[in-house]
């Protein structure tokens, strides 16, 4: 079970994306392309250990959420201000924790997650 | 509408970071405003945040942009285009934009009140200098806060989470503005977190103490220092620590802050903004010791800009470029210089990352040498 920190909704079926190395919002994703430090997360969850980097980084994220190349949550490692800021301006939910790379059904409130 | 959405957004962060509690504040200052730090994404939110009829309920000050008031710094179409477009959302919201990085100059903030400000040294500056309360708000943070009045409860906004947790013994000084830099980022560097509490720190003046904030916060995570003898409420302070650490920070260790292997294109003062006096000093010795061979550049507030009035124009006769409104850091401009002599060690920090342009840290007086080398 994940610790929800900035909830969703609903119980879904996801691919899981986990990035081993650290990234900064602002540089690494790309928010037309909705790729993250090169690998595509749009629609996806996005395992990573922690957010690095500006405090511009809430903005990028709020502009892919826009464009619809978001990921569909992010879980993380270790939280900050400027991730939690980032995730509830673009509605995407934050979990702290740590998933592996496959397929999950997971409860967006809650953390409940299975896998496929 | 509006204020609802930066409400709910608020209550959300508060949800997740101070068990949903919120504290009031009394003014905020927001960061992020330069278009090269925020990019078209940055404008965007801006924008659609001032088109969906969003104000500010605080008095609210904004950070520099990447424009300069005066036209001193050049910066391309694209730049300009992008800051005149935060410009105007920043002023549709009721953000006063000002472009200082030093809003406490003129924001007389009083102790032990509320303010969500998002310039890492403003911060630091009203915490340790005149123990007014803010934490380190990410900018869209500041700004959703000035919108609902409100920022989440964190630490920072409460006695417990300002009680000093490590003492530092400082053996050196007075401190000039280089070496309070070098002080400041060394307890960053050593201590990471957690709440100084500082013995034996001798500031020669304004500048110096400007120079402490800007390093201590840019080299750690901390934005707030308790300084004996000047914090205000630093005996309360001292009753309630709780020191789980210990550190000694001799002249020895300042000194390897300083670089000679270079020789600069430009000096730049100003980062934080320079105040009145340190500018004056700088015009004083140029009269003094005539026309330097390399230009020196210094940023300072509009207020302090303001107060120069004709010395600005008289200045540039001595190849001393003093703006406003923008600064080194955050300017696409200072990619034009190849290595920028400074005495600030925020400058240092960022201006290599940023731009990718060489510094050579160096005390005021030496940095002025440089100019004429």
């Amino acid at each position: 079970m994940l610790k929800p920190v900035v909830k969703g909704r609903g119980r879904v079926r996801a691919d899981v994306v986990r990035l081993d190395s650290p990234v900064s919002l602002l540089g690494d994703l790309n928010p037309e392309t909705g790729r993250l430090a090169g690998v595509d997360v749009a629609g996806k969850v996005v395992s990573l250990p922690y957010v690095r980097g500006s405090t511009v980084g809430p903005y990028v994220l709020w502009g892919a959420a826009r464009r619809g190349k978001a990921p569909l949550a992010i879980v993380a490692e270790k939280l900050d201000l400027m991730l939690v800021s980032a995730c509830v301006l673009a509605s995407v939910p934050l979990f702290q924790g740590r998933l592996e790379s496959g397929c999950v059904y997971i409860d967006l409130e809650t953390g409940a997650y299975d896998k496929c | 509408m509006s204020r609802e959405y930066a409400r709910e957004v608020v209550l959300k962060i508060a949800d997740a970071v101070s068990s949903g509690e919120v504290v009031p504040v009394e003014t905020a200052h927001v960061s992020g405003v330069s278009f090269l730090t925020v990019g078209e994404y940055g404008v965007e939110f801006l924008e659609h945040l001032a088109a969906s009829g969003a104000r500010v309920s605080v008095f609210t000050t904004s950070n520099p942009a990447a424009v300069d008031l005066a036209g001193v710094l050049g910066v391309d179409e694209v730049v300009a285009k992008g800051q005149e477009r935060i410009t105007k959302a920043l002023r549709a919201m009721g953000v006063n934009t000002f472009f200082s990085c030093t809003p406490y100059e003129f924001v007389i903030t009083r102790q032990r009140t509320f303010h969500a400000w998002a310039e890492s040294n403003a911060i630091t500056y009203i915490n340790t200098f005149r123990d007014a309360w803010s934490d380190k708000n990410p900018g869209p943070l500041a700004l959703l806060g000035a919108i609902a009045g409100f920022v989440p409860k964190t630490p920072l906004y409460t006695l417990e989470g300002r009680r000093p947790t490590v003492l530092v013994e400082v053996e050196a000084g007075p401190l000039g503005p280089l070496e309070a830099g070098a002080v400041g980022a060394l307890m960053g560097e050593q201590i990471g977190s957690g709440v100084p509490y500082v013995r034996g720190l001798s500031l020669t003046g304004e500048g110096a103490r400007r120079e402490f904030a800007a390093a201590l916060s840019t080299y750690s995570a901390m934005v707030f220092a308790v300084v004996e003898g000047v914090t205000p409420n630093w005996k309360e302070y001292l009753e309630i620590a709780d020191f789980r650490e210990k550190i000694r920070i001799s002249q020895g260790d300042v000194a390897k802050f300083l670089r000679n292997d270079e020789t600069p294109d430009v000096v730049y003062f100003g980062c934080p903004f320079a105040d009145v006096d340190s500018v004056l000093w700088v015009l004083a010795e140029v009269k003094k010791r005539g026309v330097p061979k390399r230009p020196i550049y210094i940023s300072t507030s509009p207020g302090v800009y303001g107060i120069l009035g004709r010395l600005v124009e008289e200045a540039k006769r001595y190849n001393v470029y003093i703006f406003t409104g923008s600064c080194l850091v955050v300017s696409p401009h200072t990619r034009k210089f190849r290595t920028i002599a400074t005495d600030s060690l925020k400058a240092v920090y960022y201006i290599p990352r940023l731009h990718g342009v060489g510094v050579v840290p160096c005390r005021r007086e030496r940095c002025l040498d440089l100019a004429y080398a």
